[in-house]
């Protein structure tokens, strides 16, 4: 009660409160914060007579913290938070803490707070920087940043090793490799420096360089495992599969990552019943870890009232969203994880009319928000209804501007290209939703053979699609799912909408481009074909193959694995029959 | 032991249990009526009535496949029983098989010479295997010994009409209402037949039959107006804007009884014969509907948003309505329009209806197909959308009607049996300039009537099909 959900008491008089400070400086005098056995009663003692206590909360959060008593630490940041809201350290400490935790929205909320608290602190700039990388929005961080330096009139070179990063993430690589240079000829053998300039070398290609800086940051970081694992999947990008392994195995890690990579090299080098082990075994080192999993009623119910509403007969009386006059439109490249989607996307975005997009989180925030922006009582998608509404009409035209507004902020687009790309996976759960918001945007729907993309997704550690990487079956019912979602959209309502085979855009890649280009409306541009040459950096987890040359050693895989993906082949064989592929 | 349970229930005598199903049957329990015949069939296999009377039921169901299984499976057991082969016959010729239906029909007749209803079917049979001149036969020797049959009159005045006689075919179609179950739609009280001449008062013209009859035949009302004071036309709702923009002085009513005070009445499906058609006086072929320009400028808009591209539009149909006689022969799946839907540079504009719409869903050719037909409200707005379209595709539905009577470009899938109007073995048609036949040269090889409608698009327009 004393730290978690104490309810509000009337505040002490301020004499009182001098008192309590003056218990709370000699407990500091006397205890170091990490002492694990340290006597806390004083600190309890001024919370009963003054729960809002402001020094007592922070040391109290401190201990909790730094003893890894993470949701006492939380709880008591949030009750320091809501008696202090215009404490600057408050809000900044509960933004990093949400940031640790992967509630970005909740990491964004506090930093917002914090800056407008005090927006000339380097330090509120830095951490909404911070977030705002963390959620890949690229430009909007590196604005931070830079404004974190100038306000701090140093070159901090944490800040621009962050700098870095917030470059990288827009592809401007050459920029991105200049701070982090600057950084470290500041401070040489920082590992966060170092680190980062690796992942930039990387995207730019520069493989041998960037084996060199993960190595170097591995001598420094010897414990740290993002660093080991980046570093093999690079060896085994440039061919040094043996060596990647070697490193592999000397990490002890409970995640499951290391062994998810370790799979994925060993299936290169062909040995694939090993490699699905490894892959097999990281998955529930993943599950014991604590990692999340596929709810499976929750999201059939979240389906079947996706199907319930988009239906024919509702539709008709719904309007559609005019196109915006002089805004740049999406094109939506839509399929679920590992079809295809980044690979296409790099090809079209090499197109002179199209800029890259990327993986737009709009469509799905769109979702969340539409009862808010068209004021429903309702949750997503009933909220729908406020469009028959006299008063709603133009509710589709808030939600359109609500996504273009979203995708300017993330410098989605060029105002000198007529369109640009969002490519997020599982966007097809909201087709319905795009028809009405942007019926006159092209969908172009990648399908893979289902088998390939269950095996890829359970192969990699993805989050998208409710989590349902976390298991097999779980990934292979989600696809099953979301095909007969995709089904009835296309059964119930008039959509933009292309189909486009994986396996004829890596075997027949300028048919399969000159079909896309005729859909959009655009002329065929070879350089569609010549992609590897844009040096664009992609945030997923495709971008390392997209950034080689088409090959299509990854259609059909499947079949290498034919026995363990009996569990899969049990759930999907209808899917797999209906998209027109074999078993 | 309890005395129950050392006596059991003696099982049913089949032939009561027969009997009790016939009556099921009788009843219109067709699912109840099945559960006892199973059950009997399951003591007494080799049942020949019993196996006839499942095949009925199954044939009612629409599962002809199995129902053909049965009837033979009856016939294996008592092949002397006529009436278990006029019933293959029938079954056969209903499954689109009518070459061994007409096999089935000959034994029938054979075995029961004088047996009318055999013949009938034998004759439906060898009308559907386009074997004419003897259908024909069949139908006068029922004609000899019951003069008012009206299935053998409208066989005859199918045939008649299908060989482009059509004074003779105009005089047999009349018979139409004498066929067992039809029945001709009439205003209240007694109102006197129309028979074509110039008349004072008010004119009431049904439209009757389905809506590509309507259709096709609403190019007479312009000519019906010219012969009387005023016209009222009763229609559906969803041909009734069609009909006022066709005739604008004629009065339009969707409901039979809001027509008062009429001198006559006639039904759209006589007037042909009325106006004395001829296989080269057919009025209007070059079109006579219009769009309301309202709904073409919306329908132009929303192409525009949907399909903008350089792609040619075609418009595509591939079910008609499943209640349809003829439905087996016309409707194809989405799926079998492989070979169009292999052509590059088209976007295809579904403008399918009801059910038939959910294979939508299960498309994954190559080309972009846009489904529409959850917008089309009714004829007006697939009207609009057809004049945005380059051309259509489509089985023997209405939207070909409708296509052609706007006189826009349209190509018709025929089967190899085609309804009478379409006539016989030419690619054009006389009813509307636009539109374009595609035949299947045998029955069932409506893949192959695809490919070539699919190869000569391609030279055509030059291109080649995507693999």
């Amino acid at each position: 009660m004393r730290c978690c959900d104490l309810p509000p008491v009337a505040l002490p008089m301020a004499e009182h409160a001098r008192v309590l400070d003056g218990v709370l400086e000699k407990w500091q005098e006397t205890h170091e914060i990490s002492q694990a056995d340290a006597d806390e009663r004083p600190l309890l003692a001024i919370l009963d007579l003054a729960s809002d206590h402001a020094g007592a909360l922070r040391a109290l959060y401190a201990r909790r913290a730094t003893h890894g008593l993470a949701s006492a630490a939380d709880a008591l940041l949030v009750r320091f938070v809501s008696h202090h809201p215009n404490d600057i350290w408050g809000r900044c400490e509960l933004a990093l803490r949400s940031l640790q935790r992967g509630d970005l929205g909740g990491a964004e909320s506090q930093a917002r707070s914090a800056i407008r608290l005090a927006p000339l602190s380097p330090q509120t700039h830095g951490i909404v920087g911070l977030v705002l990388l963390e959620q890949s929005r690229g430009h909007a961080a590196e604005f931070h940043f830079r404004r974190a330096l100038e306000l701090s009139a140093s070159r901090d070179p944490i800040l621009l090793a962050r700098l870095g990063t917030a470059l990288r993430q827009q592809s401007r690589l050459n920029d991105s490799r200049e701070v982090y240079a600057e950084a470290d000829a500041q401070v040489p053998g920082n590992f966060e420096i170092v680190f980062g300039w690796a992942r930039t070398e990387e995207a730019a290609q520069n493989f041998e360089r960037a084996a060199e800086l993960f190595e170097q940051a591995c001598r420094l970081a010897p414990e740290n495992m993002a660093v080991r694992i980046s570093l093999a999947e690079l060896l085994a990008r440039i061919g040094r599969r043996e060596e990647a392994l070697e490193g592999l195995a000397k990490i002890e890690d409970t995640s499951g990552s290391a062994l998810m990579t370790r799979g994925r090299i060993l299936d290169r080098m062909g040995r694939h019943d090993e490699a699905f082990a490894a892959w097999k075994q990281g998955k529930a080192q993943y599950v014991a870890a604590g990692g999340q999993t596929y709810r499976e009623g929750e999201v059939a119910a979240y389906l079947n009232r996706l199907r319930g509403f988009y239906a024919a007969h509702r539709l008709r009386n719904l309007p559609r969203a005019a196109v915006a006059a002089g805004e740049p439109q999406p094109i939506f490249i839509v399929g679920f994880p590992r079809s295809g989607t980044t690979l296409v996307e790099q090809m079209l975005c090499a197109h002179p009319l199209i800029a890259g997009g990327d993986e737009l989180p709009m469509i799905h925030n769109l979702a969340q928000a539409a009862p808010h922006l068209l004021n429903s009582p309702l949750s997503y998608p009933e909220a729908l209804a406020e469009l028959w509404m006299g008063d709603g009409q133009e509710g589709l035209e808030v939600l359109r501007d609500q996504y273009l507004r979203g995708a300017r902020h993330l410098r989605a687009y060029d105002p000198s290209r007529p369109w640009f790309t969002d490519k997020m996976p599982l966007n097809e759960t909201h087709l319905g939703l795009i028809g009405l918001v942007f019926p006159a945007s092209p969908i172009i729907q990648l399908v893979r053979h289902p088998l390939d993309v269950v095996l890829s997704v359970f192969s990699n550690q993805l989050t998208h699609g409710y989590h349902c990487a976390a298991k097999l079956e779980t990934a292979a019912l989600h696809f099953a799912r979301i095909s007969e979602l995709v089904m009835s959209y296309r059964a119930e309502m008039a959509l933009r909408h292309l189909m486009l085979r994986y396996e004829d855009v890596v075997t027949e890649p300028e048919a399969s481009i000159r079909r896309v280009s005729d859909f959009i409306g655009i002329d065929f541009d070879e350089r569609c074909l010549r992609f590897t040459e844009n040096r664009r950096y992609a945030r997923t987890a495709s971008h390392a193959q997209v950034t080689e040359p088409l090959y299509n050693r990854s259609a059909f895989r499947w079949r290498k694995y034919r026995e363990q993906l009996q569990p899969a082949i049990q759930i999907l064989e209808p899917t797999i029959k209906r998209l027109g592929y074999d078993i | 032991m309890s005395d129950s349970e050392t006596r059991e229930t003696p099982p049913e005598n089949p032939e009561a249990l027969f009997l009790r199903a016939s009556q099921l049957h009788a009843a219109g329990r067709l699912e109840e009526a099945k559960a006892v015949i199973q059950a009997m069939l399951a003591t007494t296999p080799n049942h020949a009535g019993a196996l006839n009377l499942l095949a009925i039921i199954f044939g009612q169901q629409g599962d002809l496949g199995r129902a053909c299984d049965l009837v033979a499976q009856a016939i294996d057991h008592d092949g002397a029983n006529p009436i278990y082969h006029r019933n293959l016959c029938e079954l056969r010729r209903q499954n689109d098989h009518a070459a061994s239906a007409m096999e089935a029909g000959r034994r029938a007749v054979a075995l029961a010479p004088e047996d009318l209803v055999a013949r009938m079917n034998l004759a439906m049979a060898e009308q559907d295997a386009l074997a004419l001149e003897a259908a024909v036969a069949n139908a006068d020797f029922v004609l000899a010994r019951d003069a008012e049959n009206g299935s053998a009159h409208f066989l005859k005045a199918q045939v008649a009409l299908m060989q482009g006689a059509f004074a003779e075919g105009w005089e047999e179609y009349r018979w139409r209402w004498k066929i067992p179950g039809a029945e001709r739609p009439h205003p209240a009280g007694n109102v006197p037949e129309w028979d074509g001449a110039t008349m004072a008062g008010t004119l009431l013209l049904i439209a009757d039959q389905g809506f590509g009859d309507m259709i096709q035949f609403s190019r007479f009302l312009p000519w019906a107006r010219e012969r009387c004071d005023q016209l009222v036309l009763a229609c559906p709702r969803d041909i009734s804007d069609l009909m006022r923009r066709l005739v604008p002085e004629a009065r339009v009513v969707t409901e039979l009884n809001a027509a008062k005070d009429v001198a006559a009445y006639e039904v759209f499906s006589s007037l042909p014969g009325l106006a004395g058609t001829r296989l080269g006086s057919v009025p209007l072929a070059d079109g006579y509907l219009t769009v309301d320009p309202v709904r073409q400028s919306r329908w132009h808009k929303r192409l525009a948003q949907l399909a903008p591209g350089p792609n040619r539009l075609v418009g595509l149909v591939w079910a008609g309505r499943r209640e349809h006689r003829g439905d087996r022969m016309r409707s194809m799946p989405l799926a079998a329009f492989q070979p169009l839907l292999a052509l590059p540079g088209v976007t295809y504009i579904a403008l399918q209806k009801s059910e038939p719409v959910a294979q939508i869903g299960r498309y994954f050719g190559p080309a972009p197909l846009i489904n529409l037909g959850p917008e089309l409200e009714d004829f007006d707005d697939t009207a609009a959308v057809l004049t945005e379209l380059d051309l259509l595709v489509s089985v023997d539905t209405s939207v070909v009607h409708l296509s052609g009577a706007l006189g826009r470009p349209a190509h018709a899938l025929l089967p190899f049996r085609p309804d009478w109007r379409w006539l016989l073995g030419r690619s054009d048609t006389p009813w509307y300039d636009s539109v374009t036949l595609w035949r299947d040269e045998a029955p069932r090889t409506r893949p192959a009537t695809v490919a070539r409608l699919a190869e000569f698009l391609a030279k055509t327009w030059e291109v080649s099909a995507v693999a």
